[in-house]
């Protein structure tokens, strides 16, 4: 029986002191998830640290978790959290825009009733475009209405953001998607605030057209306006991009997305055709 | 060395080799849920307070006992769990996200039911439903939730004998009916067609335990020592669940009641070998009960923790209060506490 009780301390004992070394093992099973450690220096804002982190551990881990983490690193250096605007992200299963809302919004009607009046004076390419980038500034109008709820990221942020919706571009992984989606419209809200105001300055013009139907060619056929448009170009091209996340994150939605992309598409389309008929030289034949 | 050694070690060795680390808290996953069991937290296994079924069966053969008792116990973080679901059901808001997700350290809640019967050496207990929840956040960008969420069934049957004037055995027979939900995934996981259907999958599992656990004590000396051995947790499951290993836990845990004017006094130590601490000094704790009439106080530490109840048995009532003191380091590194009280009602016929 002495005996027994001395095999029975010496046992428990002979496992404290193997403790240590098991826990040690231990430890790094409880720390199972490796993202741990780059999640730990996000929440202490080290996104530099975070983002070095995930970079090495993506080459390393290809599950498409680690890329979702390595886009939130860039995205927290950015300034973008999700809690920001998650709201609208409980939103984006439906789609934003139709061809039938853009042309039936006042914004769009309205200017389409101006040119009217002064379409003698203008050549026919010139109207078609006018109309055609109506009806996109209508459809990004209303795409903007709803991204407002987004805090605005300022120009110099914006670049991290990109890098985040790049390190996501065709991640097999719908949350993925979904995440890129909503920091595709993070971006897409602070470059429409600025598109806006320089859209503010043609809308002038456009209206000072209006008033002096003689002098539009020269109104509208300006770089700025060719510019614009290649802008509008530009940024279709991220709403395409976000279309065709949300039907990868939404596939049962896929009809009302591609109804919200289709028209936005062909719209897009035009642009180069647009572009090089509004330069002075070619406004003017 | 005889041959005994070589089995106790090969046995103790397998106690820390078996267990692997879970990401659920030790306790949520495993234990009780009631006054006992928290304020003095594994000292339990070893020390006995008024109130339902004893952590140890063997302590049935030393104090027989018979009546119906009932309680039900729950926490304080009830806006926890609110904003939580809330969350997991699409429906938070900005104030709900920078409560959650601005937390630097996990969360639980728990609450249970449990009625019983103890008739001299055995006793039964049914848990209709125990109710555990936790949550681990990580990311303040894009938050990366660990969840586990569980509703089990417990029933529980103890039977011991008392083999010696200072000897006594028990054993306990626990069948646990649980469903879970175990997931790890980002916010935006869920939003996605089909997310939250996939990650919030609720799975069944059932448990069978046999738990035994024995009693030694020395009534002859003044201090009235004892020790204590139970093996816990030593079960099958019909399904197996990663991070939630049914692995056997070995609680050893002596005490003395040193003899005071008024009341009685217990004192007590205890050595918990399980696998989820993160240094050896996590598996020392110790207790004191201090009983005088119909109050109760409490107290347990372990390192980073201490709990401190209360408990009133006035006629057939019983209520208690807890105060849960915890440091940890958070995640973000920093030092960090956290303050918890629980409550429980019940009563005996």
């Amino acid at each position: 029986m002495g005996k027994l009780h001395f095999s029975l301390i010496f046992s428990i004992l002979m496992s404290i002191v193997q403790g240590p070394a098991l826990i040690g093992c231990q430890k790094q099973i409880n720390s199972n998830e490796p993202m741990d450690a780059g999640f730990s220096k996000i929440d202490r804002g080290d996104y530099e640290g975070a983002i070095a982190y995930f970079e090495d551990l993506s080459s390393r881990d290809s599950r498409p978790q680690v890329k979702v983490a390595l886009a939130s690193a860039y995205a927290g250096k950015a300034g973008t959290k999700i809690e920001g605007f998650w709201s609208f992200v409980q939103t984006m299963k439906k789609a934003p825009v139709t061809n039938e809302s853009a042309r039936t919004y006042p914004f769009y009607i309205q200017n389409k009733q101006n040119i009217a009046n002064i379409e003698p004076f203008l050549p026919a390419p010139t109207v078609e475009n006018l109309n055609t980038v109506f009806q996109m500034m209508a459809a990004l109008d209303i795409y903007r209405t709803r991204l407002l709820t987004i805090p605005y990221v300022d120009r110099s942020h914006r670049p991290d953001l990109q890098k985040a919706i790049q390190v996501l571009s065709e991640i097999p992984d719908r949350g993925g998607r979904v995440y890129r989606a909503a920091l595709t419209a993070a971006y897409l809200r602070a470059e429409l605030d600025d598109g806006f105001d320089v859209w503010s300055s043609i809308q002038s013009r456009i209206n000072e057209a209006y008033r002096n139907p003689i002098e539009s060619v020269s109104i509208f056929c300006t770089p700025v306006t060719g510019n614009f448009v290649a802008w509008l170009g530009q940024k279709f091209s991220y709403v395409d991009s976000t279309a065709a996340d949300l039907i990868f994150s939404f596939p049962s939605e896929e009809a009302s997305f591609t109804a919200f992309e289709m028209p936005l598409s062909s719209l897009q389309q035009k642009i180069p055709v647009m572009q090089s008929s509004l330069v002075p030289s070619q406004c003017h034949e | 060395m005889n041959k005994n050694f070589y089995v106790l070690w090969i046995l103790t060795w397998l106690i820390w080799n078996t267990t692997f680390a879970v990401d659920v808290p030790r306790g949520l996953s495993s234990g009780r849920s009631d006054f006992k069991s928290h304020v003095l937290g594994d000292n339990c296994y070893s020390m006995d307070l008024l109130g339902s079924l004893p952590c140890n069966p063997a302590f049935l053969a030393r104090d027989p006992k018979k009546n119906w008792n009932a309680h039900v116990f729950f926490g304080n973080n009830v806006q926890y769990y609110k904003d939580a679901k809330d969350v997991l059901d699409n429906r938070g808001d900005t104030a709900t996200f920078q409560r959650l997700f601005n937390q630097t350290r996990s969360s639980d809640l728990e609450a249970d039911l449990e009625l019983g019967l103890r008739q001299d050496h055995y006793a039964f207990s049914l848990s209709p439903s125990k109710i555990a929840y936790y949550t681990l956040i990580r990311d303040r960008v894009l938050p990366y939730i660990s969840l586990y969420a569980s509703q089990e069934q417990v029933l529980r049957f103890q039977e011991a004998w008392k083999l010696s004037n200072n000897f006594c055995f028990g054993i306990q027979a626990r069948g646990v009916s649980r469903k879970l939900i175990l997931s790890d995934f980002f916010l935006t996981d869920l939003v996605a067609e089909g997310g939250s259907d996939r990650l919030l999958n609720i799975r069944y599992q059932n448990i069978f335990y046999l738990e035994p656990g024995i009693v030694w004590e020395i009534p002859e000396i003044n201090m009235k020592p004892q020790v204590s051995l139970v093996i816990t947790q030593l079960g099958l499951a019909d399904k197996k669940i990663d991070n939630l290993p049914v692995s056997p836990e070995a609680e050893l845990g002596a005490s003395i009641r040193p003899e005071v004017s008024n009341g009685v006094l217990e004192l007590g130590t205890h050595l918990s070998l399980h696998s989820q601490s993160q240094r050896w000094t996590d598996l020392f704790s110790a207790a004191a009960i201090y009983s005088l009439g119909v109050a109760q106080f409490a107290i347990s530490v372990r390192e980073n923790q201490a709990d401190l109840g209360f408990s009133l048995q006035l006629g057939k009532f019983q209520s208690g209060l807890l105060y849960d003191y915890q440091i940890f380091q958070n995640l973000i590194g920093e030092r960090d506490e956290r303050h918890t009280w629980y409550f429980e009602v019940g009563g005996e016929i």
